[in-house]
């Protein structure tokens, strides 16, 4: 364990959750362009905003001495582009006036012109990679590898997918039938996730001897809980497999779509399936965050 | 095996919540952290450390009447202007919150109550001069801690009275060692180390036992390319500056001695003018020694025979520049079976390379002669010891007088011999082996007053128990220091009475002598101060202002004789012949074998640490607690078959204790030892302390070494095995 | 304008802790609190070992890592080349911590401000992140760091990297003394006999 715990751990899995749950908003739009998703949209650009604004308060909360004398935030970008504090509190606080503009548009239901989606996309991935990166920068042996940044941001996505379905199946159940080929793309997410983490792990158990005692710690010891039930079962596989069904069963009965079934298949059953399912990728997310931080072991110095 | 041990993230949470509690005992600093001129207008006060009984010189810093920090005086023989860790733990005992802060009377309940200074003395002194009349003088013991102020006030309270009874804790310490030199060179020497070309240690480890000259010493030997042999069953804290380690079996340290002995003979690599001209009887010794040969001593102390010859050959090509290092407790301070037997060993091999009193040898030097008023009463006849040492016919007839057989204690209160007793600053209780038999002794005393600064095991069944001021708290008696530099040091109050009812120990002892019709022997501090050094010719003004005066050097190299019977280096003692022995040193099996399977439990002291006071200083118990240096040493193929891994919670047992705490497995110790570091296992309930692991006191019976009436502390078997296996 | 170094000889090192000690006291530090402490390596099998001790603390690096990451640039250089922080800057992220190789960083906690004397500096220096920093307002004072006074063996030599006549210059040559972990590239300035 460093000198970062918890609380840094929920911060980058919110923001990870934030920037996810946005990039599935503009996903609807320009990738699924299903007007039926109007209410996913809505609800996943939305809800990116008090996620992230929950993430930075709680960086707040955990950067006590600025917690105590709160004049001392203004210094935080202080060492721009240096140090990935002052540029990714910058890329993220940005972001986050972004979202309380776009949020507003889409409140007032205005036209949300393109830059701003490109811009909240842009803004989104950096939220996303910069999770990954402010601590694959630090000198830990175990944080040291170029797949971190990507599996954290591929987490933070596919975590976001999955938050920004619950929160539009709260609001609207009907949509569950149309976000099939969002959760195509989740799924790809969820799979090369699992591969992102299976090659972190191989790929620090033989880098670095402190690295390998952090995986060792990870699959055998005192995280293997976490990892393998938390992580791996609840976040991987569960998602994995039921997605996979889903899809499979959904290719069998796709031609003959029509209303009534639809509203038959989003029962009761199916909108539960799809909070434990979603809920069990948000798990997941946050376990792998938590592991990430908990594995980290200082550099041995005394080689 | 490739062993890091990184895991001070983790610790420092570990410990945060211990801190908050921790902070009230700790707030020297003065967050100086960027407050750098309050420490400049501090006053610097010239005090000597309590940390240990070394009594090092410092400066104590204070700023606004609190201690901000503590420097070593470089006036001072023993610190030269460091200091150890445990000066910088112990520079806040005054702050801590255990003090005792009024006399305290143990009720018909048995709590203790607060009464008054009047009443604790009129109480005791009644009580005192009750037994005395009824039982005599020599039923009152007194336990001190051997300082000048302790002899001034409390020896001569007890002299006064008419006893010779006269303790400390050196019978767990040092007795064999003291009673072995006191009878081969006529006193202790210390050796040259700084100037030796070859020293051989045996248990003796100045990076553990710390008195900061000492390490210096070592320090620029090393510099100056001198050869250093650490003879110890454990790879110590001062192994890094040695040589070579030699891991003996623990309790063979005579073998080793006899057999360099035996090649330094055969070889004739010993000075045989000196051992003809100034030993007494050394044809005895010669002739005794034939049959100790190294592949003799190889099979008792598993060492080579190579590295056997190689020590002795090292030692005899560089004499008189070599020497066997006069250790401490270490090994044959009072540990086994035959460590008097051992020390006298340690004194005859120095002797076989004539360096007795000659630079880089084994030096005899006198400190400056303190002396009291004229005008002050002396003691008359006093009776004799209880413990007999030094008297013909008695069982103890070879122990050493100056300090005699403490723990022997429990006995002579069973036989009736002891009724009454005062303790100040020591704790025999819990420092003695076998703490069953030590509390039932002590209870069994119709008056025990404890003086001292929180409560100890001791002060747990006394009667009265007497708040002392903290070190910082108070000025002591003027005290002089041997060595080639001889010094005058001086302990100064630095910092005003934290609890206003504490007394200084001179003050407790002369009141209730005033109080007891015995003020005639006394007079105040200041008094006594003024005349030592006006007799000495030097200022007390200045030594108030310096701490320590560097006196001319009074000593002379070259032999000058010894201070035993007959004057000579006795290579043969009569003494022993009469006290049942033989008076050429001979190999005397340790008492205990240890049984396949079992360790034998072996001690010693960590350097943040003193006797078993410290582990209750905040500073010090954390360090304990973030390195666990409360675990049990043991040797990694023993662990092995046991099972055990390292940071594994094992059990220590024997048929008289059974007791947890954690495994250090380690290749750096002998496979039939384990350590345990002798400060932790506290039973007097304490602020930090309390619950912190395992006394070595609780594995060793009640028992003496048949020489010199030592505890024997090694000389136990244990069987360890894991916890919960 | 001086270059300050020091050089840390783990032969004569006893592992004494009288360094840290001292050092807490200086600086004025609760009891779990430290910016020095020790690590411990054990080689080879009985009765053929070698134990080695390592006390390490900021190394005071010509590139510090901890410079470079922390936001606000509460974490710089001196003049001098002493790497110290602007408690009145730093908010306490521990991003510095956690970058710096070393693990020299340590978050001060409240317990010593809420009793003692720290009143008034508590607020100024609660939760921030902190770190040997040479005892700075000694070393401007013309004295030594607390470490270096304290300890017994003389395995502490602090002084003046860019004097070559300095005993510190001179003893890391002539004690072919490196520094810890060179290849980690930040160029640490306390270097190491071992
Ligand atoms: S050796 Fe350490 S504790 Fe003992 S007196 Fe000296 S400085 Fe104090
Ligand atoms: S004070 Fe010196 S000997 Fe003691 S631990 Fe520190 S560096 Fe080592
Ligand atoms: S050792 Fe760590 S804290 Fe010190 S300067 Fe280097 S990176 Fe910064
Ligand atoms: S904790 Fe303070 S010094 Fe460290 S990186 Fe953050 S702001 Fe900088």
């Amino acid at each position: 364990m460093t000198m970062w715990g918890m609380l840094i751990a929920i911060y980058l899995f919110l923001a990870g959750i934030s920037a996810g749950s946005y990039i599935t908003g503009i996903l609807c739009d320009w990738y699924v362009k299903d007007e039926r998703l109007i209410k996913l949209r809505k609800a996943a650009i939305w809800l990116a905003t008090p996620v992230l604004g929950l993430g930075l308060g709680i960086l707040i909360f955990d950067a006590e001495a600025g917690l105590f004398n709160p004049w001392r935030m203004a210094f935080l970008f202080n060492n721009l582009p240096f140090s990935m504090m002052s540029t990714g509190t910058l890329i993220i606080t940005l972001f986050f006036f972004l979202l309380v503009w776009h949020g507003w548009l889409e409140f007032k239901n205005k036209f949300v012109p393109n830059w701003v989606k490109v811009t909240g996309l842009v803004l989104a991935l950096g939220t996303a990679a910069y999770t990954g990166l402010l601590i694959g920068l630090a000198q830990v042996p175990f944080w040291n590898t170029p797949m971190l940044p990507i599996l954290f941001s591929v987490s933070g996505v596919s975590a976001g997918i999955a938050a920004a379905f619950i929160a539009g199946v709260m609001w609207d159940k009907s949509i569950i039938e149309f976000i099939i080929p969002l959760k195509k793309v989740h799924l790809g997410l969820l799979v090369f996730e699992a591969f992102l983490l299976f090659s972190l792990l191989y790929v620090a158990a033989s880098r670095d001897v402190t690295a390998a005692q952090s995986v060792s710690m990870i699959l055998t010891g005192e995280l293997a809980l976490w990892f393998w039930g938390g992580l791996v079962f609840i976040g991987l596989v569960i998602p994995i497999t039921s997605e996979s069904i889903e899809l499979i069963k959904h290719k069998q009965v796709e031609p003959p779509l029509d209303l009534n079934l639809q509203h038959f298949s989003a029962g009761k059953g199916e909108v539960m399936k799809l909070y434990f399912v979603e809920g069990a990728t948000i798990f997941g997310g946050f376990c792998l965050r938590l592991i990430i931080i908990s594995a980290a072991i200082p550099i041995n110095v005394m080689l | 095996m490739l062993k890091s041990k990184m895991t001070r993230r983790t610790f420092l949470k570990a410990s945060a919540i211990t801190g908050v509690v921790a902070a009230s005992a700790s707030y020297v600093g003065r967050g100086n952290i960027s407050d750098a001129s309050s420490i400049q207008d501090a006053e610097k006060i010239p005090n000597l450390c309590n940390g240990c009984s070394s009594r090092c010189g410092m400066t104590v810093t204070v700023s606004d009447g609190r201690v901000v920090r503590v420097d070593g005086n470089p006036l001072h023989s023993r610190s030269r202007g460091t200091l150890c860790g445990r000066a910088h733990g112990a520079a806040l005992l005054a702050y801590h919150p255990d003090r005792l802060t009024e006399p305290l009377k143990k009720n018909e309940n048995g709590e203790f109550e607060p009464i008054s200074w009047e009443q604790a003395y009129k109480e005791i002194g009644e009580k005192l001069q009750t037994i005395i009349n009824e039982h005599g003088p020599d039923s009152f013991a007194y336990f001190q801690n051997p300082k000048r102020v302790q002899r001034l006030y409390g020896d001569r309270f007890v002299e006064a009275l008419g006893s010779a009874n006269i303790f400390s804790h050196n019978a767990s310490c040092n007795l064999s060692r003291d009673t072995g030199f006191k009878h081969v060179l006529g006193g202790v020497p210390s050796g040259d180390v700084a100037n030796a070309k070859v020293t051989l240690f045996i248990g003796r480890s100045y990076g553990d036992g710390i008195r900061p000259s000492q390490l210096q010493n070592l320090v620029t030997a090393k510099d100056n390319g001198s050869k250093i042999y650490i003879v110890d069953p454990r790879l110590n804290s001062t192994s890094n500056l040695a040589d070579e380690w030699l891991p003996i079996k623990p309790g063979t340290d005579l073998a080793l001695l006899l057999a360099i002995a035996n090649v330094l003979i055969e070889e004739n690599l010993y000075d045989k003018e000196f051992c003809e001209e100034h030993g007494n009887r050394f044809e005895d010794f010669e002739r005794e020694m034939k049959q100790y040969t190294p592949e003799w001593a190889s099979d008792k102390t598993d060492l080579s025979v190579d590295v056997i010859k190689q020590v002795a050959r090292d030692l005899g090509e560089n004499r008189p520049k070599a020497i066997v290092e006069q250790s401490w407790k270490g090994a044959f301070g009072c540990n086994y079976e035959n460590s008097t037997e051992t020390a006298r060993m340690v004194g005859l091999v120095n002797a076989l390379l004539g360096n007795i009193n000659v630079d880089g040898g084994m030096l005899f030097t006198s400190g400056p002669s303190l002396e009291s008023p004229d005008n002050l009463k002396e003691p008359g006849e006093l009776k004799p010891r209880v413990d007999g040492a030094g008297i013909k016919g008695e069982k103890w007839y070879l122990a050493d007088t100056a300090k005699g057989v403490g723990n022997a204690v429990p006995d002579f209160v069973k036989e009736g011999k002891l009724k009454a007793a005062f303790c100040q600053h020591h704790n025999p209780v819990r420092n003695h082996p076998d703490y069953e038999v030590m509390k039932e002794g002590y209870e069994g005393l119709d008056l025990l007053v404890v003086v001292d600064i929180w409560m100890s095991e001791t002060a747990e069944v006394a009667d009265y128990v007497l708040p002392e001021s903290s070190w910082l708290e108070r000025t002591e008696a003027v005290e002089g220091l041997g060595g080639k530099t001889p010094t005058v040091n001086l302990r100064v109050q630095a910092i005003d009475k934290i609890h206003p009812k504490t007394k200084n120990f001179s003050e407790i002892m002369s009141e209730l002598a005033d109080e007891m019709g015995l003020s005639d022997y006394f007079t105040d501090l200041e008094t006594e101060n003024r005349t030592a050094c006006e007799k000495l010719g030097i200022s007390y003004d200045e030594l108030l202002e310096q701490g320590t005066i560097q006196l001319e050097s009074t000593w002379e190299p070259g032999y000058q004789g010894s201070n035993t019977e007959s004057g000579k280096v006795e290579f043969a003692c009569q003494a022993f012949e009469d006290a049942g022995f033989t008076a050429v040193p001979k190999w005397v099996e340790p008492k205990v074998t240890i049984p396949e399977g079992e360790f034998r439990l072996i001690h010693g002291k960590q350097n943040i640490h003193s006797h078993t006071y410290s582990t209750n200083i905040p500073k010090l118990a954390q360090i304990s607690k973030e390195y666990n240096l409360d675990s049990v040493w043991i040797n990694k193929k023993r662990a092995d078959e046991l099972g055990i891994k390292d940071g594994d919670p094992v059990i220590i047992e024997n048929e008289m204790h059974t007791g947890k705490t954690t495994a250090k497995v380690t290749e750096a110790i002998h496979p039939e030892a384990a350590f345990y570091p002798s400060h932790y296992g506290s039973r007097a309930s304490l602020t930090y302390n309390d619950d912190n692991g395992l006394s070595i006191n609780d594995y060793t019976p009640h028992q003496y070494e048949a020489m010199s009436g030592a505890p024997n502390m090694m000389e136990t078997s244990v069987q360890i095995k894991k916890d919960g296996a | 304008m001086a270059r300050y170094g020091m050089l840390i000889d783990t032969i004569k090192c006893v592992n004494c802790y009288a360094c840290s000690l001292a050092c807490q006291t200086q600086n004025g530090l609760p009891d779990d609190e430290n910016f020095i402490y020790f690590l411990e390596k054990e080689e080879g099998t009985f009765p053929n070992v070698k134990r080695d001790f390592l006390p390490v603390q900021c190394q005071h690096c010509d590139e510090p890592a901890c410079e470079e990451v922390c936001p606000t640039g509460a974490t710089y250089k001196d003049e001098d080349g002493i790497v110290v922080l602007d408690n009145s800057k730093c908010i306490g992220c521990k991003y510095c911590g956690v970058a710096c190789p070393y693990s020299a960083r340590v978050q001060l906690h409240d317990s010593m401000y809420k009793k003692g004397t720290y009143e008034d500096a508590g607020r100024e220096y609660n939760y921030t992140v902190e770190k040997c920093r040479f005892c700075k307002e000694l070393v401007d004072n013309g004295e030594q760091p607390a470490c270096v006074t304290t300890c017994i063996s003389n395995a502490r030599i602090f002084g003046d990297l860019d004097d070559p006549e300095s005993e510190l210059s001179k003893a890391i040559v002539e004690k072919k003394a490196k520094p810890l972990r060179a290849d980690l590239g930040t160029k640490p300035k306390i270097y190491y006999v071992r």
